[in-house]
């Protein structure tokens, strides 16, 4: 004896399967792999399941037909509802106006990071110039006294410190150790801006410590200095400053909401935020790599004075990049330009 | 009807869609499977390398530069590992790390959307944070207290960890004649207990004695008899008659789901 449910279910054997098997197809290769036919039998069957859940629900009222069909129609509703761009254009895109363009619209929050930073590492310097005890005392790193020593043996120092045949591993350490800062840095945001406060002053303290260390001690020193810091330097110093952004502008969608609520305020805030990540990312291995190949490479052959100038302009380029790169007018007029993106949207 | 563990979506066709939030247990369970199968990954990753580079130190004219090579090689496996195994997963395999597949639950947005890049990638940088607070114990505090068990990574991004579970064409299948086989014996039994068991419930009750059969394997024996006397009772005050009497409180039950669902399954 066959009831209801089983009757129909015999009625719709050939579809639920037909469709598990496109689903799963398609979850694995994408519908790329589609023809025509199957795209338009997957719609087909689609809405054929939808309407049966509709179906097994009220009428059937069969939660195990409902339970089966819910997840049927939300594999397929996921599947024809997700967008892709293809990833290669869509991370040049984002390399040639995106980020740059994303720093431009939350400047407010990277230039606080800025401050903060330039601010305590002011403070170190000042703190090691009054008191070098006392700055290496607040700054309490096992690095500060190697750094001191080393300098005590030749005035290179930091600018050599690594063979040639160190360069690749010692790149890479760097930049996997930058990421980290700078992802911490950007996370701590979640905690009212604190944690991100916290790593920037701590950096920026760190920084202005050893800065002072070399600079106080004159001539060659500060050139040894300058050439060991600045070819990198000029990347990896705004790449954590826009990291610490990051962590404001999270921090600013939960402290200061506006007309939305506390959590559309933040995921509104975390899209930027992301974009951010990724050009800080990216940043920060062009960096890894220029410290780990290029600082680092001797005098003999790179004399101090040339790597300061390369510094130079690559500072100019990059600030030209943030500032200029995928400049739109109606960027000036941001609610303009949202309005626009609007009605475009209307109009596809 | 729906428990407050459900959260429900609107499909454009009109269409509600419902999902169960992943409760405590499997997200810690998941957690701690990924984590072991972080673990297990770092280890395989840095046994390749140094095998791979003792054996090249042993060839003539390979010097520490090569070697350096093989050091940054593997640095980055570990950086990528490490900081993009959560976000590669739930972005690219329907929002579900290994752990999590293994568990049966899967990431989502609130409305019950495939997790975007930047959800996955929010989720996930915010997750650090959440570790951190997880050694004092706040985090399972902000997930008990938020309605939809979010720690603040979910919060952030605007997602829930949700129950996937994969029913088959043939399972629903075999459990419907099941249901047929089960429905007509009972039909059998009350006729041999002098009279068909005949009460009107309706589709709340029905759910009711529905997810009660559904989860009394599960629970302690005394909350189960309590509950079945419960259940039971309410029965008998309906369809007074010595048909019900004569039948056990769980029988009871069954019979008249059973009957419920020679109807509709």
């Amino acid at each position: 004896m066959a009831g209801e449910l089983t009757k129909f279910l015999e009625e719709r054997e050939d579809a639920y399967v037909g469709l598990e098997a496109l689903l799963a197809r398609a979850e694995r290769g994408g519908l790329r792999t589609f023809s025509r036919d199957e795209l338009v039998q997957l719609g087909h069957l689609y809405r054929l399941a939808a309407a049966d859940l509709a179906r097994a629900r009220y009428v059937l009222k069969s939660p195990l037909l409902s339970e089966y069909l819910n997840e049927l129609v939300g594999r397929a509703h996921h599947l024809i509802h997700r967008r892709r761009t293809p990833i290669l254009k869509s991370v040049l895109d984002f390399v040639a106006r995106d980020f740059p363009a994303t720093v431009r619209r939350e400047s407010g929050p990277i230039l606080l990071a800025v401050t903060l930073f330039v601010g305590s590492s002011l403070v170190g310097g000042m703190a090691y110039l009054a008191d070098p005890e006392w700055g290496q005392l607040v700054a309490q790193q096992p690095e500060l006294k190697q750094i001191e020593q080393s300098l005590e043996r030749e005035p290179t120092g930091l600018a050599s410190a690594i063979e040639e045949d160190m360069m690749p591993a010692a790149s890479a350490f760097i930049i996997s150790n930058n990421v980290r800062v700078s992802i911490v840095a950007a996370a701590g945001g979640i905690l009212f801006g604190l944690g991100t406060l916290l790593a920037l002053v701590y950096n920026g303290f760190f920084l202005g410590v050893v800065a002072v260390m070399f600079l106080s001690r004159g001539g060659e020193y500060q050139l040894y200095f300058f050439s060991g810091v600045l070819p990198h330097g000029v990347l990896e110093l705004p790449a954590i400053c826009i990291a610490g952004g990051i962590g404001f502008l999270l921090a600013r969608g939960l402290l200061v909401p506006g007309r939305l609520s506390r959590g559309d305020a933040i995921r509104r805030e975390s899209k930027n935020a992301m974009k951010l990540l990724g050009g800080v990312i990216l940043t920060l291995v062009l960096a890894g790599l220029i410290e780990g190949f290029i600082t680092p490479l001797r005098a003999e052959w790179v004399p101090p004075a040339v790597k300061i100038a390369l510094a130079f302009l690559l500072f100019i380029a990059f600030m030209l990049y943030l500032t200029r790169a995928g400049y739109r007018p109606e960027e000036s007029e941001p609610e303009q330009a949202e309005l626009r993106t609007t009605t475009a949207l209307r109009l596809e | 009807m729906a428990p407050i563990d459900d959260i429900a979506v609107l499909t454009s066709e009109n269409v509600r869609l419902t999902y169960t939030l992943a409760g405590m247990g499997s997200r810690v369970a998941a957690f701690l499977a990924d984590i072991l199968i972080i673990v297990l990954l770092t280890l395989g990753i840095t046994v390749i390398f140094a095998l791979y580079g003792l054996t090249f130190r042993q060839i003539d004219g390979i010097g520490a530069g090569e070697l350096s090579f093989i050091v940054a090689l593997y640095i980055t496996a570990i950086t990528i590992l490490h900081w993009g195994y959560y976000f590669f997963f739930e972005w690219m395999n329907w929002g579900q790390t290994p752990g999590k597949q293994l568990l049966g639950i899967r990431v989502s947005m609130a409305d019950g959307a495939p997790a975007d890049i930047v959800a996955c990638s929010t989720r996930n940088v915010v997750r650090i944070v959440d570790l951190a607070l997880a050694m004092v114990g706040i985090t399972f505090f902000i997930m008990i207290f938020t309605p939809k068990y979010q720690r603040l990574g979910d919060l952030v991004s605007g997602t829930v960890v949700v129950k996937r579970r994969r029913l088959t064409f043939d399972e629903i299948m075999s459990a419907s004649r099941e249901a047929d086989r089960h429905a007509a014996a009972v039909e059998r039994s009350a006729a041999l207990a002098g009279a068909p068991i005949r009460v009107r419930v309706d589709d709340a009750e029905r759910a009711l004695l529905q997810r009660f059969m559904e989860r009394r394997d599960s629970l302690p024996l005394d909350v189960r008899r309590k509950l079945a006397a419960d259940l039971a009772r309410r029965i008998r005050s309906r369809a007074p008659g010595e048909a019900a009497d004569r039948l056990g409180d769980e029988a009871l039950i069954e019979a008249t789901v059973g009957a419920a669902a020679s109807k509709s399954l």
